[in-house]
């Protein structure tokens, strides 16, 4: 069986897709939104993350690091991500780390490889619980990026009878979606028409979603993240209504941007890209809806 | 929860129901110390009636408390405990007492019966509970109908004794064997009908027929008394020397001395017996009384008031008073108020006793047509079995009621009284199957549902059942589905607890040797126990798993750090020191930890057995006997073998931490080698604090990877499952060798030879009396029943343990029930219950309970679905008991808060607090208001995370 990289796996989420779902992250995207709430899902292997709140400053990593990578001095912990290869020894020796547990380490790698059986295994148990009331949601990351390995995960799901569901920004190429589409139940795809698109990106795009309306258009959810001056403009609005006219899609999700990401971006010594950015008010976020409900579209807004 | 505080409160299905919750809140914020009876407003049964028996003086208190309870001059002409409340339609009020804060009553016990206490540790302050009441006789027979069957026997014992006392008055008048044998043996064959002759016929005649209430302990008996008449009647007398010569000398001839002994022997049992119809009589009456004193009161209270329905409805109240328990019920208010007088009874009298399958009993008596007055009806009742409630924990200290001896066994069980200050031990069991294995969902368990879910009361607890019909995905199994994750979703506080009848049935049945019918009739009662319905008799023991382990590693004593213990407090068998001796490998050392562990089953099984008889001698108890089934049947009362049943659980607590620390140590000492034993223990026992910088970081790797390294049961990964099987299979055998030892001993006659052996066995015990069978009859048998848990008690367990891997302090709680300690879990609720998978739970009838603990905000959408989704999978995962409750953290931060202000006396506080009564936490054993706890376990609430288990 193939090997699947992930990064994290919410367990009880009503929001991503039909009902309760467990929500596996996959590893690796091919763009980079400035909004992105997990940049440390981009590469296919995840960058050493540095949680500065959980580090006590004791400095073993920096004699056992051969690249010189971590400083310590006077209470303060400097971190060259530039320089580290992915050996894993500071985090071994660090006392507060966990190399399973990145989440509650000071030190840590996102990422894990798992074969597509193992995984399963892990995600059963929950996925037996949630089987009549929600199912199994894949996002990323892009899950396209390893969509072999996912369409073997997808597949045992099916013949289980669990519900599957992919979140995707569908800009890669189309035989990627092909893969995966026997045993996908549900598209979110994100549609959010912003100054910073690539127009090839947008192109193939289009084009996967006039595949996956032509096989099923209710089977495709739009998400649309609002972010204040990336996401927001009325022209996009009126693109993305387009867009879902053209292929006959129903419903669309409004996806308030995540104020929570600043943390990796952090972590990994990263300039937060949407540094004093203002979240959209309530009532922003409710005219948008109108936009959309006036043109005939089932919006909801989840925040 | 939050919502519904926001808006005006608004709870129960009628108008009726909210005010009466509203006052009955009210009263609960009151300092309620004046309401509580004192000892000397009673009589002083045990000195005016030393020469009575036991049975009867209690009898005369139960008399004496319910008089008092509507004796007008009492609290200053304001008896707190004789009134009709406005709007009430179910009327009685049972004095106040908790587990927590004990009973106030009537002292039956004798001077020197009291002094002896002091060394038995029970006296007539035990509040035992823990028994379920089926009150479908009461409701068809009525308590005259007992009372009636009381008469019956009692004259058929008055003759009994009758002629015994012919006979053994016949019997100390002649002079030897032989000529007591010859006149028989002439009497018999002459036909004089002489009094003797009269009394050994009819004697004779019931004995043929073999007929007659009688146990089997008095029909052995009998039996022999007769076989040796027999034999020398219908032998030619003059034989008789021969006979002597030849069989005899085996089975030994009669001799005087032993007919007399049988004939007294028996004639003790018949006083027994009538002392015991005596005493339900007493017992049954009171309660007709006490039921008669509301009528006159309701009649009084009608006779004044103005406004016409409620005059209506006392003139009603009245009649059905002047009617039930007395007689039998006809309508479903007068069942109702027929089972709250008697249940009101028996928790005035120190009986906590359970109500038993409420749907079953009740829907013979309800009627489609009348279905909401029968809602409301309910929800009356309700209130009336919860109004004992006390909210301000401020005023406890002042109500405290509890003595030495109101121990729930013979072996004092410190308790967590604040938390149980709310406890009742008051359970209404619905659903599940019937006695002959159907589907039992009928309207009342709905009505009984709906009731919960309207009025949100934490007490009683309420228990569902589920068996695999309503399982079968069949509109009928989901609409009970439903209706039971909606009742748990609305009130968020547990209710219902839920029983999986495909892992309890057979737990019953196949490991436990209860009759299938029998176990399918199970019900839930006190925290959780699983017992049998109206025909068991159930005593429990515990023990702390963590302790038994402490004990395997270190040569039968706890890892204690006191240095004047030496090694430890030494508490069993002194074992190779694993630490020291490295021959020993894991295999091994798990052989020495089942020794432990079988220690404690030991102690546990043989106590049971040993001090079975204490309870007759302090705490007889003819009222519940009234109903319970074999009781009536035998003549005699639950304590003294009455009971069709004789269950007893034997529980240990800490099973998840025990497994937790086993397979750390497993992985690290003896897998990867990476620790000495002795470092571990070093640890353990300076809860991984040093002074030696060296130690200290050795400690703190030890500590790193046992917390964050190591299988932690919970989250279905086959080390810490494998673990926690051998675990279980040890413990489960371990339970039932020693329960064939504590019957070797104490249960079966000893076989022939090997008396004097299990003589002294019993001495070594300090036993000295006869073998139980022996006592009560051949069918005498006490059902061991394993289960696992805390109950309320994981704070005082923890205190008397060690660190270990789970817990970074000596004295540090233990993981809750068998939930794993929270933090430990690292996915979901789906690994949880699929780790209970492949445990065979199934085999423990004495109850294995999982308290899940949801946060609100993950059920905003879905919620009741997703409650429901957790109830099947945890039902396919075979697990035996599951609470699930629903938290919200920031609201229970913003209580915590209020309640430190209360506690530092700020009035506004006390005032803001009464919005979140209703805000109730399960605690290990039952809800409590989350209001009412000691302020450590308040907090421990607060800080429980998700994912979300424990
Ligand atoms: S990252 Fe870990 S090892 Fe490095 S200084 Fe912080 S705590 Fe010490
Ligand atoms: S992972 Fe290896 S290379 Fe990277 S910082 Fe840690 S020790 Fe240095």
């Amino acid at each position: 069986m193939k090997i699947l990289k992930y990064f994290d796996i919410s367990w009880f989420s009503s929001v991503d897709g039909p009902g309760t779902r467990v929500v596996l992250y996959l590893l690796g995207c091919n763009l980079r939104c400035p909004w992105c709430h997990s940049p440390h899902s981009w590469e296919s292997s995840s960058p050493l993350l540095y949680f500065e709140s959980r580090c006590t400053k004791c400095g073993e990593c920096v004699d056992i690091c051969p690249n010189g990578v971590h400083e310590v001095s006077n209470g303060v912990h400097l971190v060259n991500h530039s320089q580290c290869n992915h050996c894993g020894a500071c985090i071994e020796i660090c006392p507060s780390s966990d190399i399973n547990k990145w989440n509650t380490s000071a030190l840590g790698f996102a990422g894990k490889d798992i074969e597509v059986s193992e995984l399963y295994q892990l995600l059963k148990p929950q996925l037996d619980l949630l089987k009549h009331i929600g199912g199994l949601t894949v996002s990323g990351g892009d899950p396209l990026v390893q969509s072999k390995a996912l369409a073997e995960l997808l597949k045992i799901c099916t013949a289980d009878g669990i519900h599957t569901t992919v979140e995707t920004s569908a800009t890669l190429n189309k035989k990627h979606i092909e893969e995966l589409l026997p045993y996908v139940n549900h598209w979110l795809i994100g549609l959010r028409p912003s100054r910073t698109d690539k127009v090839e990106d947008w192109k193939q795009l289009l084009s996967n979603i006039q595949l996956l309306a032509a096989h099923n258009p209710n089977q495709i959810t739009i998400r649309t993240p609002i972010i204040p001056g990336y996401t927001d403009t009325q022209i996009g609005y009126d693109m993305i209504i387009e867009v879902m006219r053209a292929n006959g899609i129903k419903s669309i999700e409004i996806l308030p941007y995540n104020p929570y990401s600043e943390n990796y971006y952090k972590a990994m010594g990263l300039k937060y890209p949407l540094e004093g950015i203002q979240l959209p008010s309530n009532e922003e976020l409710i005219g948008i809806k109108g936009v959309f409900t006036s043109a005939g579209i089932n919006a909801k807004i989840i925040a | 929860m939050t919502k519904l505080i926001e808006e005006e409160t608004i709870v129960g299905s009628t108008y009726r129901i909210t005010e009466l919750i509203k006052a009955m809140e009210k009263r609960a914020w009151a300092d309620r110390s004046s309401e509580w009876f004192t000892k000397d407003m009673f009589k002083k049964i045990g000195i005016e009636h030393p020469d009575k028996p036991v049975i009867v003086r209690r009898a005369l208190a139960i008399d004496e408390i319910l008089k008092a309870m509507t004796n007008k001059n009492l609290f200053k002409g304001n008896n707190p405990h004789y009134q009709i409340r406005d709007g009430e339609l179910i009327v009685g009020v049972i004095t106040l007492g908790s587990l927590g804060l004990g009973k106030s009553f009537p002292i039956y016990l004798t001077p020197s019966e009291l002094d002896i206490t002091s060394v038995s540790t029970k006296s007539e302050m035990g509040l035992f509970g823990h028994d379920s009441v089926n009150y479908d006789v009461m409701l068809a027979l009525g308590l005259d109908g007992i009372i009636a069957d009381c008469n019956k026997e009692l004259s058929a014992t008055e003759h009994k004794i009758n002629h015994y006392d012919n006979l053994l008055n016949y019997c100390s008048k002649v002079e030897s064997d032989d000529t007591f044998l010859k006149e028989i043996h002439q009497l018999k064959s002459n036909g004089k009908a002489t009094a003797t002759i009269e009394s050994l016929k009819e004697i004779f005649e019931e004995h043929d027929e073999n007929k007659g209430n009688r146990t089997k302990a008095y029909d052995s008996n009998l039996k022999d008394l007769f076989e040796i008449l027999e034999t020398h009647i219908h032998t030619n007398f003059n034989d008789i020397s021969k006979a002597r010569k030849s069989k005899q000398e085996k089975t030994s001839l009669p001799h005087l001395k032993q007919i007399r002994e049988i004939i007294a022997e028996n004639t003790n049992i018949l006083h027994n017996r009538r002392d015991f119809y005596n005493s339900v009589k007493i017992s049954c009456q009171a309660v007709i009384d006490y039921a008669g004193q509301f009528s006159k009161l309701a009649k009084e209270m009608s006779l004044v008031e103005k406004d016409p329905i409620r005059k209506a409805e006392l003139i009603e109240i009245s009649g059905i008073c002047s009617k039930v328990p007395a007689k039998p019920a006809s309508t479903f208010y007068e069942a109702l108020q027929s089972i709250y007088f008697f249940h009101l009874a028996l928790h005035s009298s120190m009986s906590q006793l359970s109500l038993g399958r409420l749907d079953q009993v009740l829907q013979p008596y309800y009627k489609k047509e009348e279905h909401e007055k029968q809602q409301e009806l309910f929800e009356c009742f309700l209130i009336k079995c919860a109004e004992r409630l006390i909210l301000d924990s401020n005023t406890f200290i002042k109500q405290d009621h509890v003595d030495f001896g109101s121990n729930l066994l013979t072996i004092p069980v410190a308790l967590d009284q604040w938390s149980e200050s709310n406890e009742f031990l008051q359970n209404i069991i619905i659903g599940g199957q019937t006695r002959d294995g159907k589907n039992a969902v009928n309207d009342c368990t709905y009505l009984i549902l709906k009731a919960f879910q309207k009025t949100k009361l934490y007490t009683p607890t309420l228990n569902a059942r589920i068996y695999k019909e309503q399982m079968d995905g069949s509109k009928e199994s989901n609409k009970y589905l439903n209706a039971i994750a909606e009742c748990l979703y609305e009130t968020k506080n547990g209710m219902p607890v839920i029983g999986n009848d495909e892992v309890l049935v057979p737990a019953m049945h196949k490991f436990s040797g209860i009759p299938l019918e029998e176990a399918r009739d199970y019900v839930i009662d006190g925290c959780w126990e699983p017992l049998l319905n109206g025909s068991c008799d159930w005593t429990f023991r515990m023990f702390n798993m963590l302790t038994a382990l402490e004990c395997a590693l270190n040569g039968g004593a706890t890892l204690s750090s006191n240095p004047i213990l030496l090694r430890g407090q030494k508490l069993t068998y002194e074992t190779p020191l694993p630490a020291v001796d490295t021959s020993i490998d894991f295999e091994e050392f798990k052989n020495i930890f089942k020794k432990h562990i079988k220690f404690f089953t030991d102690n546990s099984a043989l106590s049971i057995h040993m001090l079975y008889l204490v309870d007759q001698a302090v705490n007889p108890d003819p009222l519940y006997s009234a109903l319970l089934k074999g009781c009536m049947k035998t003549g005699r009362d639950k304590t003294w073998g009455g009971a069709d049943y004789k269950l007893a659980g034997i529980i240990p607590a800490a099973v998840p931490d025990t497994v937790n620390t086993l397979t750390a140590i497993k992985k690290w000492v003896y897998d990867k080698k990476e620790f000495e034993l002795a470092d571990v223990l070093d640890a353990f026992r300076s809860s991984y604090i040093s002074s030696n910088k060296v130690q200290q970081e050795k400690f703190n790797r030890i500590k790193l990877k046992f917390q964050t390294d190591s299988p932690k049961f919970g989250n279905n990964d086959k080390e810490s499952v494998d673990m926690m099987q051998w675990l279980l299979n040890t413990f489960y055998d371990c339970v039932k060798t020693s329960q064939a030892l504590a019957q070797e001993v104490f249960l079966y006659p000893p076989k022939k030879g090997d008396e004097e052996r299990i003589k002294s066995l019993r001495a070594l015990a300090g036993y000295a009396g006869k073998s139980l069978k022996e006592e009560f009859g051949d069918n005498f048998m006490i059902h061991i029943t394993a289960g696992m848990g805390t109950f309320e008690l994981f704070d005082i367990f923890g205190g008397g343990n060690a660190a270990s891997a789970d817990r970074n302090k000596a004295g540090d709680p233990i993981a809750r029930n068998f939930a794993p300690m929270v933090g430990t879990t690292k996915f979901s609720i789906g690994h949880l219950l699929s780790s209970f998978k492949t445990l065979g739970l199934n085999r423990f009838a004495g109850g294995v309970i999982t308290d899940l603990c949801l946060e609100e905000r993950d059920l905003e959408k879905n919620g009741p679905e997703i409650i429901k989704s957790v109830i099947q999978n945890f039902m396919l995962n075979e697990g035996n008991m599951m609470t699930i409750t629903i938290s919200d953290k920031k609201l229970l931060g913003l209580i915590y808060d209020l309640c430190e202000k209360n506690r530092n006396g700020d009035p506004e506080a006390k005032k803001e607090l009464k919005k979140y009564e209703h805000v109730s936490v399960r605690v290990g054993g039952f809800q409590m208001p989350y209001v009412t706890l000691p302020p450590a376990m308040q907090k421990s609430y607060i800080d429980r995370p998700m994912p979300p288990v424990g």
